[in-house]
């Protein structure tokens, strides 16, 4: 049931998420997710880049670039209306498959 | 602050796209690059270590580039079809040239950036290709300024060169009266013009001194269309028998003697005793065409006001060519149709001097060039060999580089790059580093071509200028493209067969593919046969100057010093004058300190000139159909022999008591000896000049000598005979002196004891006969030297493509030989595989490579002094010697292979 697409799922999860705060860019994406998962998750940019080309494709999320004075332009992200459809869809498949999985373990204890 | 963006554009492997899309994605990741870098320093880290962390954060650049290529379709892969398309719009658009040419600069830059990548790589392909470019653009620009430039006079190629060619000589210098009749009876040139040269003194300015002379008939300006810088040139008039005494300076002359004063026109000069007027002097780019044994001509004067002694005498050849110009329209071939008629009518009006006789008709600058040819195509070849090694140990370079580009290569093709494309930039990548090898390669040529002048430019009239110039830099260009297209090719194809799938997966490896394997085998056969040829080439012809140098001249050079005196008829019109100068002469010479022996001679052994003479041998048959039998002749004094060490066999020396009045006699060599009186004493025997019926005194033979080398050691030369000095009192000859140390210590003493005779008398030519043994094989040395020099880099880049191709296949069966050894071979079993693998390309590249040296020898055989064009040592040695480079060469790698952990190989390499 739980394909194999689940890692990859999984940090788009992760992305979403936080782009459902605010408009990030790539160094902050990275750098919240590393904060957040205490220091646990870490993505190098090769790894975490060609995802959000990725899920540009699918349309949940759209790229823009914003000036600010005495600043490099910066790509912020934020999640399109198809995004925050899917950041509820994923949110549901990973609550059950965390469900699932909890599920199996217990069994095993048991 | 750090450009970020050039950091990414450096090392992500996108191409060389500008649209927006891959413009923004570089700027992206130069913001990442940025954000860490920044946030290192925050923490505290210095630049380098920031630097690094940034770098660590990126990640894998190619599989970056990958993921794009994989992930990013609807960006990236649009971006690069956009690209495309873009390029071929904007080649319809503006009808296709132009978009060649951006593509070609953005190709072009695209290569540099990329070979900028790899300086290792850069550097060692561009110094192999700047090596071999530059060899080639060095002989090319001799080649050019000698044999391709023509002379340096209006419509050269209408200049001719003429002389006789008599019953028993090819090749014979002209007699005036026939000259004359040239000029009047042809009817296919513009004009004719007698010239020779000689020497002649200028005394009165100074201490006396010789100058170099050309005497010219008064139509050889204006045959040659020079004009001179000064006044005039000479008038019909001035070349007669009793005509004015005029001279015209060369520009050299009037700078160093008149201080390029103008007001020299008009101004007296005393040559050989005689009043001359200067009346004009040639520009300095005016060179005359031949130079004969003169080192620089000073003074040009009338020729007919010389020919006193000629002017009657159609047997005699007093060292004259003639130089004509072709009448509009007139071939070479009817030329020569016209003087072969003319020749017919004077066969048939003075049968006795005539018979025979026709005339060689030759462009002056075949004629001028026809020694240089042979050997400069021998040049030409050898680097041309140089040239193609050279290539092919980069173009393995290229498809090392190629196969250890695959990635990159796949996913270029993944951005939608099709097999062409890329081809194409491969393609521009090979040509851009070996324009660049030729750029070097012509800066390398300027120096080598100065070193080569410095070499042997002496031996280069200085008609032939030789440098760079627009067509070798072109040349070079040209050779540069086409290898770099032929060589650059294979490499390039070879990306198309990539497996593009394959290259794209995780830890793909580079792997030898069959192909490739071939084409390296192709490159190494290749390569160690054409270093066989070219080592054959330069063994043959060291061993050849080895020979000339071993080769005995006959006399003993050693501590022998020489002088040319040269006394003016004017104020030696008597032969009691000259006697008397003679005999003062010697006495005094062979009175100074440190003076063994002194002798005169009218040819030097070895030295340029000679004087060839016809005879007839007493008792022999009478000469036939005007064919005449000539021997080497040259008038000595007492002395000569012990001065030249040339060992007496038989017989006496002349002495001084062999004068005008005693018997004529003679002293032979061997060489004649050997030929008419084989099993007889030549004592006693008589011989004259001229044929059987000739008027000429019979000459008794008194003495017996070992044959000299007369003409350089390299020409075969006549029979000589000698004569005594006495008897032949001529106005010009060469004192030889024979010292106990140091020969050009005598120099000052002997011009103070001619001084000291005549104070109005220089001597000329000083050089000692060690100099002139020397310069008779300068000509083996240069090519020895040149031949040796190519063959040494041939060698050396042979070695070096071996062990590449070498090192490379056995790095690529390390997984292989991994295998082996785990399953039991001993180092020794994989080491000989390894070896014999490579031996073998090696064996059959010596085998190619000695069919081609055995064609190049052929080439070579008429330059070759005492070797065998199939020389049976250089033809061992050769191969044998290169086979033991490669051998090393291959060596070092197997070694290096059968050392590698077998586990470590096979999980490495799986």
């Amino acid at each position: 049931m739980f394909s194999s697409q689940l890692k990859k799922g999984s940090v788009e999860l992760l992305i979403l998420s936080i782009l459902a705060e605010q408009p990030r860019h790539g160094y902050q994406i990275g750098k919240l997710i590393e904060r957040r998962s205490g220091g646990r998750l870490r993505f190098r940019v090769s790894s975490l880049y060609p995802i959000l080309v990725r899920m540009q494709r699918k349309g949940w999320v759209q790229g823009r670039w914003v000036e600010r004075p005495g600043q490099r332009r910066r790509r912020y992200y934020h999640l399109t209306a198809k995004g925050e459809e899917a950041l509820g869809a994923e949110q549901r498949t990973w609550l059950e498959f965390a469900a699932a999985v909890n599920q199996v373990i217990g069994l095993s204890h048991a | 602050m750090r450009d970020w963006k050039r950091y990414v554009r450096e090392r992500l492997p996108l191409p060389e796209a500008k649209g927006a899309s891959d413009e923004s994605v570089v700027e992206e990741f130069a913001g990442e690059l940025e954000d860490l870098y920044l946030e290192a320093l925050e923490r505290g880290a210095s630049e380098d270590e920031a630097e690094a962390y940034a770098l660590e954060g990126m990640g894998d650049w190619d599989a970056l580039a990958e993921e794009i290529a994989r992930g990013g379709e609807v960006r990236m892969v649009s971006g690069g079809e956009r690209w495309l398309e873009r390029t071929e719009v904007r080649g319809w658009a503006r009808g296709g040239g132009w978009a060649w040419l951006a593509d070609l600069e953005r190709d072009t830059r695209f290569s540099l950036r990329a070979l900028r990548k790899s300086p290792g790589f850069t550097l060692v392909a561009l110094l192999t290709l700047a090596l071999g470019i530059g060899s080639v653009t060095t002989i090319f620009s001799l080649i050019n300024g000698v044999l391709l430039r023509p002379l340096p006079y209006a419509d050269s190629g209408e200049l001719v060169y003429m002389w006789e060619k008599l019953a028993s000589f090819e090749h014979a210098m002209v007699t005036y009266p026939n000259f004359l009749d040239w000029r009047e009876r042809n009817r296919a040139f513009e004009d004719l013009a007698a010239f020779n040269d000689g020497s002649i003194n200028l005394t009165g300015v100074g201490e006396p001194v010789e100058l170099d002379v050309v005497r010219v008939s008064a139509s050889m300006f204006p045959i040659l269309r020079a004009q001179p810088l000064l006044g005039r040139t000479f008038l019909p008039e001035e070349d007669k028998l009793a005509g004015e005494r005029v001279v015209v300076l060369a520009y050299g002359f009037w700078r160093e003697r008149f201080g390029g004063d103008p007001g020299v026109l008009g101004r007296g000069l005393t040559l050989d005793g005689n009043p001359y007027t200067v009346i004009g002097v040639m520009p300095r780019e005016f060179e005359f065409p031949v130079r004969g044994d003169l080192e620089r001509i000073d003074v040009f004067v009338a020729i007919e006001r010389f020919a006193e002694n000629w002017i009657d005498n159609r047997g005699s050849h007093p060292g004259i060519a003639v130089i004509g110009r072709l009448a509009p329209g007139v071939t070479l071939e009817q030329a020569s149709g016209d003087m072969e008629r003319v020749a017919l009518e004077l066969e048939a009006e003075y049968p006795e001097t005539n018979e025979g006789s026709r005339v060689h008709v030759a462009s002056l600058h075949e004629r001028m060039t026809r020694t240089f040819r042979q050997p400069m195509m021998l040049l030409l070849l050898a680097v041309g060999l140089l040239l193609i090694i050279a290539c092919t140990n980069v173009a393995n370079l290229v498809l090392a580089r190629v196969t250890g580009r695959q990635r990159e290569i796949a996913i270029r093709t993944g951005l939608g790059a099709n097999g062409p494309r890329i081809v194409r930039l491969l393609l521009t990548e090979s040509l851009t580093l070996w324009v660049l090898g030729g750029l070097l390669g012509i800066a390398f040529a300027h120096g080598a071509t100065r070193a080569l002048l410095a070499l042997r430019g002496d031996r280069l009239a200085p008609v032939f200028q030789v440098g760079i110039d627009s067509r070798v830099v072109a040349v070079t260009l040209a050779v540069a493209l086409l290898t770099g297209l032929l060589f650059g090719l294979a490499p390039a194809l070879r990306s198309l067969r990539l497996d593009l799938v394959e290259h794209l997966k995780e830890g793909a490896r580079s792997s030898g593919g069959l192909g490739r394997n071939r084409l390296r085998s192709a490159l190494v056969v290749a390569e160690v046969s054409l270093a066989v040829a070219l080592l054959v080439a330069a063994g043959l012809t060291v061993r050849s100057f080895g020979e000339m140098m071993r080769a005995s001249p006959g006399f003993d050079p050693e501590n022998v010093l020489s002088v040319e005196i040269n006394l003016p008829s004017a104020r030696y019109s008597e032969a009691s004058q000259r006697a008397a100068f003679y005999y003062e002469l010697l006495d005094r010479v062979r009175a100074i300190p440190g003076v063994r022996s002194a002798a005169t001679s009218y040819v030097l052994p070895v030295a340029p000139g000679g004087w060839q003479n016809s005879f007839h041998v007493e008792g022999e048959p009478p000469e036939e159909g005007g064919v005449l039998t000539f021997a080497e002749v040259s008038s000595v004094s007492a002395d000569y022999f012990a001065t030249m060490g040339i060992p007496l066999l038989r017989g006496r020396e002349f002495r001084r008591s062999d004068g005008v009045e005693a018997p004529r006699v003679v002293i032979v060599d061997e060489m004649l000896a050997e030929r008419y009186w084989p099993n007889d004493d030549p004592i006693g025997k008589r011989l004259k000049f001229g044929d059987y019926s000739s008027e000429s005194p019979w000459r008794e033979v008194v003495g017996l000598v070992t044959h000299v080398k007369v003409n350089g050691v390299v020409e075969e030369a006549l029979p000589q005979f000698y004569m005594p000095h006495w008897q032949d009192n001529d106005l010009a000859y060469f004192l030889a002196v024979k010292s106990a140390g140091d020969p050009t210590r005598l120099i000052e003493p002997v011009r103070q004891a001619v001084l000291a005779i005549d104070p109005a008398q220089p001597i000329a030519e000083v050089n000692t006969m060690t100099a002139y043994v020397r310069a008779s094989t300068a000509d083996g040395r240069f090519m020895a030297i040149l031949l040796g020099t190519f063959a040494a880099a041939a060698l050396l880049l042979a070695a070096v493509g071996i062990y590449g191709v070498m090192a490379q296949a056995t790095a690529e069966r390390g997984h292989e030989i991994g295998v082996r050894i785990a399953l039991g071979a001993t180092a020794g079993e994989v080491l000989g595989m390894v070896v014999r693998q490579g031996m073998g390309r090696v064996v059959l590249g010596v085998v190619l490579g000695l069919a081609l040296a055995v064609a190049i020898g052929r080439l070579m055989a008429g330059s070759l002094f005492g070797v065998s064009a199939l020389d049976p040592a250089t033809f061992l040695a050769a191969p044998l010697f290169l086979s033991l480079v490669a051998l090393a060469a291959s060596l070092i790698p197997a070694r290096r292979a059968v050392r590698v952990d077998p586990v470590r190989a096979l999980y490495l390499i799986t």
